[in-house]
């Protein structure tokens, strides 16, 4: 038991030891340990670590998927924890909650957990929805709920088309909308193109963005240029350019079975990712998806055909769509 | 209790005697203009209120800020709905009191539900520094910050304003002027048709409030209880409901019994929304009561068969597919099984060692025989195993040329034996939902529940 907590909470999680990973983590809480240190220093790390194994090739999306699915069993039970040791001393707020939402089809919930966990250890009063939240599921608990702002966590940048029908949805009904999460840049650009009311840089920095928010936002309404016009398109017809890509890339490729398909299963996300890029009108997302399903064929020894092939079988599907094309062809 | 205590105890008695209203500013003067101007940027700021908010307490908050803001010094709006009274209030210059920490207090909720009764528009003047001043600002904004802040504001008079929408009072809308000044007969008239406007717009709002109730109350007793680990299991589940309006589907899923000794029950009743989700409730509660009884699950299903067909005013109504599985955790950490289907797709055991194998259990689908008899089949699952149950949302989910079937569950379950429940239920989920893609129309309800032995630590 002297072995250091994060190295024995990784080991917990690796062989999905659901039971040990709380253990370790609600002790450390216990015995008050910052929410926000016992988030970061363990399941942060172990979350990095599991991204670096699946990316290397060293874990299977299985694996991964396991693995994640216990930080999110011990995330959950942090949450609990920390309501029973708040419940003593803390009054009930009546404060309006924080709505926090994974976009539609983000699936990547534990930096939404972890963001809920970190707000309730600041005092504020958290309605987590949890991934996959749909503009009609948030409309409801905006309307139930009355919600001083609602956050929005994207973790992949094919769910940037989805967090602007979120933006849209909040700020019709005049709540603040904050978006945040690896699908964004640092700078906050693509933050301020799907028209979010704040983008939340880091969780060191977001009180301050609380703070600065309005009560009541002006309507952010539907896009209309060409660019989005296409990037709607493109996700209308998803499952059809995707089917259709990957069974291209799937003849076409030479390496081994395993790695087309690990790479064939990357089509949808680029198909969303260009999506985002024409709805962001920030290219750079198309820059960064190359580079990592290259790193993907990498890891996989697969050669640059594969990942080639996964290109021109995308570019194939996006005959109908100049600004997409020209993205695609200026990477 | 004498007529004399009765009169000076009704609370309107509080609040003193009308005054009549000021002069108006003169016709065409800069200040008039400047008058004009704030009530036109008012109503179109209301008329974006009105279509945008839907939920009464924001509702009532910016209606009392654009008030605060463009037309007079000092506003209160309060609104009296089924879950009791949401108020705000501000004056200019100061900070909202919002129905965040705003509540209406015993004596305050008098004296608003007597004037709401009387229907009409009432004016007081304020006595300067007096007790009854203190009487009366209590009555009307109980122990707020209002009160403090309408004192600093030096206001002379009072307006009240009934909000009447559909024949009724639905709440009440009072106003001052700040700097000794009272307010005009014109501002009245003025005020008293932004009063018009705004009720319509709170009613309709208590409206969708209220039926948002009525459907998340629904929702709350049908999600299934928290497992807790002393159960001796893991249980992860996920749903999904069609009609995502109301938010409530006839999907369910129910974990109950006693530790070491779980019942769990995964079914479909016909139908999507609300009648589906009160069949669903009902189906559930048959299931719990006859546990009570006996936990035999083909014992449970035939008796909640026998129900439902006897309540049954059509078979259609009643007609519902479901597995039910008794859990037995046994000294060694295996737990022993016993598995019931009335109808209902073949429940899934993933080995820990990936292999798949369907429950070849079959009985007839609920609702529809009086004589339906069941019979349930025996399994073990060790450390690692999982029983996984879904609805036909799963199997029938339909993508661009085929359905996700039970080649859709094998792909989207490989790798996966030994994984925690909820990354089962979770990655099938995800396969589904990127199966299906965007055409939600097309979407059924949809439940999944994973269940196995609580690890814990495998080698």
């Amino acid at each position: 038991m002297t072995a250091d907590p994060a190295e024995r909470y990784w080991a917990a999680v690796s062989r999905n030891d659901t039971h040990e990973a709380r253990s370790v983590a609600t002790s450390l809480l216990r015995e008050g340990v910052p929410m926000p240190t016992v988030l970061e220093g363990l399941v942060g790390a172990a979350q990095r670590r599991i991204g670096e194994l699946w990316a290397s090739n060293d874990w299977s999306v299985a694996r991964e998927h396991a693995a994640t699915a216990v930080s999110e069993q011990v995330v959950r039970s942090l949450r609990e924890e920390q309501a029973r040791l708040a419940a003593a001393d803390r009054s009930v707020g009546a404060d309006r909650p924080l709505l926090v939402v994974c976009a539609e089809r983000e699936w990547h919930a534990l930096p939404a957990m972890m963001l809920s966990a970190t707000l309730e250890h600041a005092g504020h009063t958290v309605q987590y929805l949890g991934a996959d939240v749909s503009t009609t599921a948030l409309q409801g608990a905006l309307l139930e709920a009355a919600p001083r702002a609602a956050l929005v966590s994207a973790s992949l940048s094919s769910s940037l088309v989805y967090v602007r029908r979120h933006v849209e949805a909040a700020t019709s009904v005049a709540v603040p909308v904050v978006v945040g999460g690896s699908a964004f840049d640092r700078d906050g650009v693509r933050a301020l193109r799907l028209g979010a009311t704040a983008f939340a840089a880091s969780a060191a920095d977001l009180e301050s963005t609380l703070a600065a928010l309005p009560t009541y936002v002006e309507p952010v309404g539907p896009l209309r240029d060409d660019a989005a016009l296409e990037a709607y398109a493109i996700m209308a017809e998803l499952p059809s350019f995707s089917a259709d890509a990957v069974a291209r890339v799937r003849s076409d490729a030479a390496a081994d079975a395993v790695a087309v398909e690990a790479i064939a299963d990357q089509v949808p996300h680029v198909f969303g990712s260009v999506a985002g890029a024409l709805l962001t009108g920030d290219s750079t997302i198309v820059a960064e998806i190359t580079e990592w399903l290259d790193g993907v064929g990498r890891a996989r020894a697969a050669d640059t055909t594969t990942t080639q092939a996964v290109w021109s079988a995308v570019e194939r599907q996006l005959g109908e769509f100049p600004h997409a094309l020209d993205l695609v062809r200026s990477r | 209790m004498t007529e004399e205590l009765r009169r000076t105890a009704s609370p309107s008695a509080l609040l003193g005697t009308a005054g009549p209203f000021g002069e108006g500013a003169p016709a065409g003067s800069a200040e008039e203009i400047e008058r004009l101007h704030q009530r036109g940027r008012f109503l179109d700021d209301l008329a974006g209120v009105v279509s945008t908010v839907h939920h009464p307490a924001r509702a009532v908050e910016m209606m009392t800020a654009l008030l605060a803001e463009h037309v007079v010094e000092f506003a209160q709006v309060v609104l009296h709905t089924h879950q009791g009274w949401v108020a705000a209030g501000q004056a200019a210059g100061h900070r909202p009191v919002d129905s965040g920490g705003y509540r209406v207090g015993r004596l305050q909720a008098q004296v608003l539900t007597e004037l709401l009764s009387r229907q009409r528009p009432e004016h007081w003047l304020l006595p300067p520094d007096t007790p009854e001043r203190a009487t009366m600002l209590a009555s009307l904004f109980g122990t707020s910050e209002l009160v403090g802040q309408l004192d600093a504001l030096d206001a002379v008079g009072i307006l009240s304003l009934p909000l009447l929408a559909r024949g009724r009072a639905i709440g009440l809308v009072t106003l001052a002027r700040g700097e000794r000044r009272d307010l005009s007969a014109d501002d009245v008239a003025f005020l008293e048709d932004a009063a018009r406007r705004m009720a319509v717009a709170l009613d309709a709002c208590v409206v969708v409030s209220d039926n948002r109730f009525v459907a998340a109350t629904l929702r709350s007793s049908l999600v299934p209880p928290p497992v807790p680990t002393s159960s001796g299991l893991d249980v992860a589940s996920y749903s999904r409901v069609a009609q995502e309006e109301v938010a409530v589907g006839g999907d369910f899923i129910d974990v109950h019994g006693p530790d070491g000794d779980k019942t769990i029950l995964l079914g479909d009743a016909v139908g999507k929304g609300v009648v589906a989700a009160i069949a669903a409730k009902r189906i559930r509660a048959a299931v719990r009561t006859a546990s009570l009884v006996d936990r035999d699950p083909a014992w449970v299903l035939g008796l909640t068969n026998k129900v439902l067909v006897a309540e049954a005013e059509s078979a259609i109504e009643s007609f519902a597919t479901g597995v039910c599985a008794r859990a037995r955790t046994g000294a060694d950490g295996v737990v022993a099984l016993e598995i019931t289907n009335a109808g209902h797709p073949p429940p899934i055991i993933l080995r820990r060692d990936g292999r798949l194998e369907y429950v070849e259990s079959h009985g007839p689908a609920l609702g529809v025989f009086d004589d339906a008899s069941y019979t349930s089949t025996h399994h073990r699952l060790a450390p690692g195993d999982t029983l996984v149950c879904y609805t036909d949302g799963v199997t029938e989910a339909r993508g661009r040329a085929d359905m996700f079937g039970e080649d859709g569950i094998a792909a989207a379950l490989a790798g996966l034996g030994g994984a925690p429940s909820s990354a089962i239920v979770e990655r099938l989920a995800m396969s589904v939902s990127a199966f299906v893609g965007d055409a939600a129309h097309d979407r059924d309800d949809t439940a999944i529940v994973a269940v196995q032995p609580l690890a814990t630590g495998l080698a």
